[in-house]
Formats: structure tokens, C-alpha cells, sequence
């Protein structure tokens, strides 16, 4: 009775069902590989040319043309499609499955679609939803409260309206609403071309840290409290704050931003980052993350940005993202 | 006044239960804290990788080769094999490998100097170029996004060095492959994780892992004289008000001792070099203006967690000394039992393990679990004897030895297996 317990063990160890080494990643963590994987998945669709064929899963697919999109609207798609061409859907559609466009993609108010590939430009209409994932190799534009759940990414610029909610997001530029002010090119400063090679000091604090107005700093700041960055201020240099961490219109922040709270960017500011909070990130009009030239990632579990905010590389929110003013 | 020591060992146990089981529910129940796992876009920097290797003759190729395939750009990735006095065909394997690879491999040839992995990396410092150096083992198969999620949290100012998941790669060999899986898991998925979901002291463990080269400056670079120079760093480090952050998504294959000789060796260089640093640094650490009050504790607990098993060993001495001389201590002996059996191990404890081995999907390795007794049991009686040794050797002035870990890897390991 004693030996019962390790009957399983003695048998686990025998006939070894779980001995081969834990699986690590393998892949580099692109949105661009969901893109690659559909390609492959309808090759079949691509190379037979006909209206249908069965695909790898033994699911049938489906070519999409010009002259099938009177009948699309209304009943769900339930086929995994493939446009040779440019498609303008001027009604809702609902695509169940995945959908790849060999073209431009035009899409009514209040589609909704699972997971698209676009090798053109993008429009989404107002309330269109992305269940999975979207990437468009040219330009997207998503309408007034669209949700972009899973992931969204594009080659060129992304552009969210009001009221869009996202989660992840990443593009060569990502703007909130219309873009008012010329993007930033490259770092106005210069220097060191990553944040973490700037060879400057550092800068601890025991409790909360304080830049006033116009003041201009040189140095890495690490502070244990609170960190409150006052208006038009120069950081040559990285902050982290343990607590809240704001940032008063105007400044210049030649750096990253990481925080365990919230952090709060005001108007018209420039940071090179990467802009990291453990809880949540709110944007102020006119202000850019990144540049065209050093894209950078902006992460917390809830990001919200103000029409007219650009960032250049990723946005990443963990819970909820949303354009709001 | 054998019940009072039997008292002050039954606290010790108990505080170090208490530990193991904040870990576990943090873990499985609490706020996963991986503020920099996302990051996955950013001006890169350059980056130099130390490979140390002694006598690796078997395994270097591998790690040489899947470091030439990560994903990060490659005019920003400086390799550097650490070929430290081998002598075996170590040297020309890697020779072989710059060969191929023109202007992307920069051998450092160790021939003589102090023994060591610390010395050689000292000395290896040179070759460093840029502000972050990654070290790997040569028996570590890293996998191709590794590199930038190593060195995504060094974009936070505070983070003096990163580490990252040590993964087995030999499970399947032997008993003992097993069971060190399983340990690795527990120590890795639960317990490194678990401290850095509460702000407390991750390990910097000297391999899968990066040092910022302006922290390292600042605390006037590796430590020689220790036998355990990434606890020595994680230590001086922090002191310094520099933190050590681990990344549980950065995993990489290593490979774990296949013979019981092998992994006793390990253990007893591991406890030695954990108590040297536990001697040295466990004062300061309590009393730095640097740290919160649950930093100092953690880091403490942490100094002194090879310590445990003689004091657990001596604890059960007592046990039945006071058993059978007729002295009830307060039920003690049955707390002593239950606390005892939660605090064996390296770092990982069995519930620790259960639920690592739940958080990696895995469902029928945990069928193994009580033959981790046997594991636990070896490893309680080595670092105990290496305590020992280590007094007795401080005491007649001997100088503590390096030993390398034997490698068995026969043929080239395909990745991503």
C-alpha cells in the first residue's frame, strides 16, 4: 500500500508519454507570420483559378470577384476566401472565415470580419469589427468606433477614428483621427540612435522626482515615487518612475518612459521611447512616439490616445485601447 | 537548550515554507508582472554575446550556430566564444565557425590566467562592444527571438541585468534528466516568476541572461574570487540600486547533468559559491538605504537558501535526539515534518513544481513527482556536505576550486524540437 503512490511514477517513468523537452518559441513574434500562414493556406484557391476548391483542411474556398458582391451581404460567409483583385463592399458583410485580397478593400459600415489580408489600401466602415487579425500591406484606414480586436498592422500608415477600440496595433505610422501637424522625420536632438546607448548619468530619487517648466535635463531619472515632468521640458534621457509618472505638453523626451503606475502624456510632446506602463497610458493631442526612422512600442494594459496622436511602431494594449479625446 | 535550537531551526523552516507558498499562489493566482515582454519594436542596441566555454568541444557548435540564426539584426550582434584554456578540439571548432562566418565571430583564446568563469569573463570584457552583453553558457541552444527579449527590459533605466527561462533539453535521457526538468521548471516557472510579480529580488543566473556594461562598471566589474559570480552580481547589483529583471517568455535549452557524480559537483560548486556570497553581502543587503524592507527580506532568504539544508539535516537530527530522550517539543517534530518536506530542493519546492509543471502543460511528467524526493534527497545531503567543506576550507585557509560541469551531448541537437 505504501509503493501505491508511485504507480505512476514507476509507469511515467516506463513508458516516458512526456520526456521530450518543454516546446520553447520558435517563431519571432511578427503579426506579419498570420499573413504568410493565409497565403499558403489558400495557395490552392490562387493556383486553380476556378469559382471554389478544397483546400489543405478539406474545407471548400471560395474566389471572390466583382460580380459576386450583390450577393454577400446578409448571411454569413462561411468559406475561406480569395480576391484576385480590388473589392468595394458597399453593404455590411459578415466574413466568418479568413479572407485574403489581392487588391484594394473597401468595407461597408457594421461588417464583420474574422481575419483579412489586404495587399492594397484599407478603408473600414464605421462600426466594422476585426475578430482576429488584419494586415494590409499599403495604407488602413478604420472608421468611426470600428474594433480592431487581436491584431491590426499595416506596411505603411494606420489611421484610427474616433471611438475606435484596438488592441494591438502596429504600423511604419499610427495616427489617431486626422493628421494635423507634419510627422517628425527623424529625432530633433539626435545622438544616440537607441535609448539604451545614450551615455549619460543617472539620477535616483527616494521619493518623487520634479521637472519644472522649461527646464532642460541631461541624465537618466529612476525614481521611487512619482515622477511630474512640467510643461516644454528637455530629457536627455530615460525616466522611470515606480509610481505615476506625467509629462506636461510640449516636452522633449530623448528616451524611454516606463512606469509601474499610469503614465499621462500631455499635448504636442515628442518621445523617442519605447512608452511602457504596468496599468495605463493616456495620450495628449499633437503628441508623437517614435519616428518613421526609429519605430518604438508603446505597451500597458489600457491605452488611450487622443485624436491627433501619432505613434511609428507598435501599440500594444493589453486589455483595451481606444481613441477618445 | 536542545529544544531552543530545535526551535530557532523549526522558525527557519517555517519562514522558508511560508515563502515557497506566497511563490506558488503568486504565481498561479496573483498579477503576472512581464512589463517588457511586448516590446517588440524599438531602436535596438548594439549588443556583444559572450559564449563561455571550457572544454566544449561537444556542445559549442550548437550554441554558435543558433546564435547565428536569431532574429535580431545582425550588424548590431557582436559574438564573442570565451574559449577558456581548453583543451580539447574547443578552439579549433570555433575557429572553423569564424572561418565561415567572416566578420561576424570574434574568438577570445583564454591560455592562461586565474581558473574560472569569472576570471575568463573579466578578462573577456574587452572584446565587449556597446552598452548590453548577453552570456550563454556553450551547452545553451538559444531560440531566435531570444536576443531582443533579453534585451528589451535593459530599455528600462533601472534594469542592470536580465535573465532569462532555462529550459532542459535532454529530459528524456535518465532518471535524473527528469527530475531536473521538473526542478528547473518549479525554479524557473514559479519561483523566479513569482518574484518578479512582487517586486522582490530575481536572479541573475549567469547564463540565458545580460549585464547593462554601465552597471557593471559601477560596481567595479565580475568578482574573481567567488565560485558563484552571477549571485555575486545579482547581489553587488542591487546594493548598488540596480534590478535584476527575469523574462519567463525568454526561454532557452540548456543541457542538465546525465550522472549523479555530475550533478552533485554542480550543486556543491552552486552552494558554495551561494554561501560565499550569503557570508559577504547578507549584512549589507539587510541594512541598504537602497532597497524596500521586502527586497531586503527576499534578498536575505534568498542568500540563504543553501544554507537551508544543513539546518533542515540538523533539524531532524534533533528531531529524533529529542524524540527518543523522552523531550516533547510542543508537537514540533510533526511541524518539523510537514515544513520539512515543502523546503527541500533547489528553490523549488513540490507544490512549486506541481504547479509549474501545470502552468507548462504538462500532464503526465508531473506523474514523476515523488521520485523528486530522491533529487531533493541528493541535493540535501551535497549542499550540506559543501557547507561543511566550506568551513573546514575556511578555516585551514584553502582556496575554493572551480569545477566545470561535464558535458554528454554526442551529436548536434536539431531546434526547435
Amino acid at each position: 500500500m505504501l509503493a501505491a503512490p508511485l504507480v505512476p511514477s514507476l509507469r511515467e517513468l516506463y513508458r516516458r508519454r512526456d520526456a521530450t523537452p518543454l516546446p520553447t518559441r520558435t517563431d519571432n513574434g511578427r503579426i506579419e507570420n498570420f499573413a504568410q500562414s493565409l497565403r499558403e493556406y489558400l495557395a490552392p484557391l490562387m493556383r486553380e483559378g476556378g469559382s471554389s476548391c478544397r483546400l489543405r483542411d478539406g474545407i471548400q474556398g471560395r474566389v471572390l470577384r466583382s460580380c459576386d458582391i450583390p450577393d454577400l451581404s446578409g448571411a454569413p460567409i462561411e468559406t475561406p476566401a480569395f480576391a484576385p483583385h480590388s473589392l468595394v463592399f458597399p453593404l455590411p458583410v459578415c466574413f466568418v472565415r479568413d479572407l485574403y485580397i489581392r487588391g484594394d478593400a473597401q468595407f461597408a459600415n457594421d461588417s464583420l470580419l474574422r481575419a483579412v489580408l489586404v495587399e492594397g489600401d484599407a478603408v473600414l466602415g464605421e462600426r466594422t469589427s476585426i475578430a482576429r487579425w488584419i494586415h494590409v500591406l499599403g495604407n488602413l484606414e478604420a472608421g468611426p468606433q470600428a474594433g480592431l480586436f487581436g491584431r491590426a498592422s499595416a506596411i505603411g500608415t494606420i489611421t484610427l477614428r474616433h471611438g475606435t477600440v484596438f488592441e494591438r496595433v502596429r504600423a511604419g505610422s499610427i495616427c489617431a483621427g486626422t493628421q494635423t501637424k507634419t510627422l517628425r522625420e527623424t529625432s530633433p536632438v539626435g545622438g544616440a540612435s537607441s535609448p539604451i546607448d545614450l551615455r549619460v548619468g543617472r539620477v535616483r530619487s527616494h521619493g518623487d522626482f520634479h521637472l519644472r517648466d522649461s527646464d532642460a535635463f541631461q541624465g537618466h531619472i529612476v525614481a521611487m515615487g512619482k515622477v511630474a515632468i512640467a510643461d516644454n521640458v528637455l530629457v536627455i534621457g530615460s525616466v522611470k518612475a515606480r509610481s505615476s509618472l506625467e509629462i506636461g505638453s510640449g516636452s522633449h523626451l530623448e528616451g524611454t518612459v516606463v512606469s509601474r503606475g499610469a503614465i499621462s502624456i500631455a499635448q504636442r510632446c515628442y518621445i523617442k521611447g519605447p512608452v511602457l506602463s504596468e496599468k495605463e497610458i493616456v495620450i495628449g493631442p499633437g503628441t508623437q512616439i517614435g519616428t518613421p526612422a526609429s519605430p518604438t512600442t508603446v505597451s500597458a494594459p489600457r491605452v488611450r490616445i487622443a485624436p491627433g496622436v501619432v505613434v511609428c511602431g507598435t501599440i500594444w494594449a493589453r486589455e483595451s485601447g481606444e481613441v477618445t479625446a | 537548550m536542545l529544544v531552543d535550537l530545535f526551535t530557532v531551526v523549526i522558525v527557519l523552516i517555517c519562514v522558508y515554507t511560508l515563502r515557497h507558498y506566497v511563490f506558488t499562489i503568486s504565481r498561479v493566482f496573483g498579477r503576472q508582472r512581464q512589463p517588457y515582454s511586448d516590446v517588440d519594436c524599438a531602436d535596438w542596441p548594439f549588443v556583444t554575446i559572450l559564449i563561455a566555454a571550457h572544454n566544449e568541444e561537444a556542445v559549442i557548435s550548437d550554441c554558435i550556430r543558433a546564435l547565428l540564426e536569431v532574429d535580431y539584426p545582425a550588424d548590431k550582434l557582436k559574438i564573442v566564444p570565451v574559449n577558456d584554456r581548453s583543451t580539447d578540439r574547443t578552439r579549433e571548432i570555433i575557429d572553423d565557425w569564424v572561418a565561415r562566418n567572416p566578420g561576424r565571430i570574434h574568438p577570445f583564446h583564454r591560455t592562461g590566467g586565474k581558473p574560472g568563469k569569472a576570471a575568463a569573463l573579466r578578462d573577456a570584457m574587452r572584446f565587449v562592444k556597446g552598452s548590453i552583453f548577453l552570456v550563454f553558457d556553450a551547452d545553451y541552444i538559444p531560440g531566435r527571438s531570444l536576443i531582443r527579449e533579453l534585451v528589451a527590459p535593459f530599455f528600462d533605466p533601472e534594469v542592470g541585468s536580465v535573465m532569462g527561462r532555462v529550459v532542459p533539453i535532454n529530459v528524456g535521457k535518465k532518471l535524473i534528466t527528469r527530475l531536473l526538468d521538473l526542478e528547473r521548471s518549479g525554479g524557473y516557472q514559479v519561483d523566479q516568476q513569482a518574484r518578479m510579480n512582487l517586486g522582490l529580488v530575481p536572479q541573475y543566473g549567469g547564463t540565458v541572461g545580460g549585464v547593462r556594461v554601465g552597471a557593471l562598471d559601477e560596481i567595479k566589474g565580475w568578482a574573481e574570487n567567488t565560485l558563484a559570480e552571477d549571485t555575486d552580481l545579482t547581489v553587488r547589483l542591487l546594493l548598488a540600486g540596480w534590478k535584476t529583471v527575469y523574462v519567463n517568455r525568454a526561454e532557452c535549452y540548456e543541457e542538465v547533468p546525465e550522472r549523479w557524480p555530475v550533478r552533485v559537483r554542480q550543486i556543491m560548486r552552486w552552494a558554495k559559491g551561494h554561501n560565499q556570497v550569503m557570508v559577504r553581502y547578507s549584512a549589507a543587503l539587510l541594512r541598504s538605504p537602497n532597497l524596500s524592507i521586502r527586497e531586503r527580506l527576499d534578498g536575505a532568504l534568498l542568500l540563504g537558501v543553501y544554507a537551508m539544508a544543513p539546518v533542515l539535516l540538523l533539524g531532524w537530527l534533533l528531531a529524533v535526539t529529542l524524540f527518543y530522550t523522552g523531550v516533547e517539543p510542543w508537537g514540533g517534530i510533526a511541524v518539523l515534518a510537514l515544513a520539512a518536506f515543502t523546503t527541500l530542493g533547489n528553490f523549488a519546492a513540490f507544490y512549486e513544481i506541481a504547479a509549474a509543471a501545470r502552468l507548462d502543460n504538462s500532464r503526465e511528467r508531473i506523474c514523476l513527482l515523488p521520485l523528486t524526493l530522491l533529487g531533493f534527497t541528493v541535493s540535501v545531503v551535497s549542499v550540506s556536505k559543501a557547507a561543511w567543506t566550506q568551513v573546514i576550507d575556511s578555516i585551514r585557509g584553502a582556496e575554493l576550486n572551480w569545477q566545470k560541469t561535464e558535458r554528454t551531448r554526442v551529436a548536434p541537437v536539431a531546434l526547435g524540437q
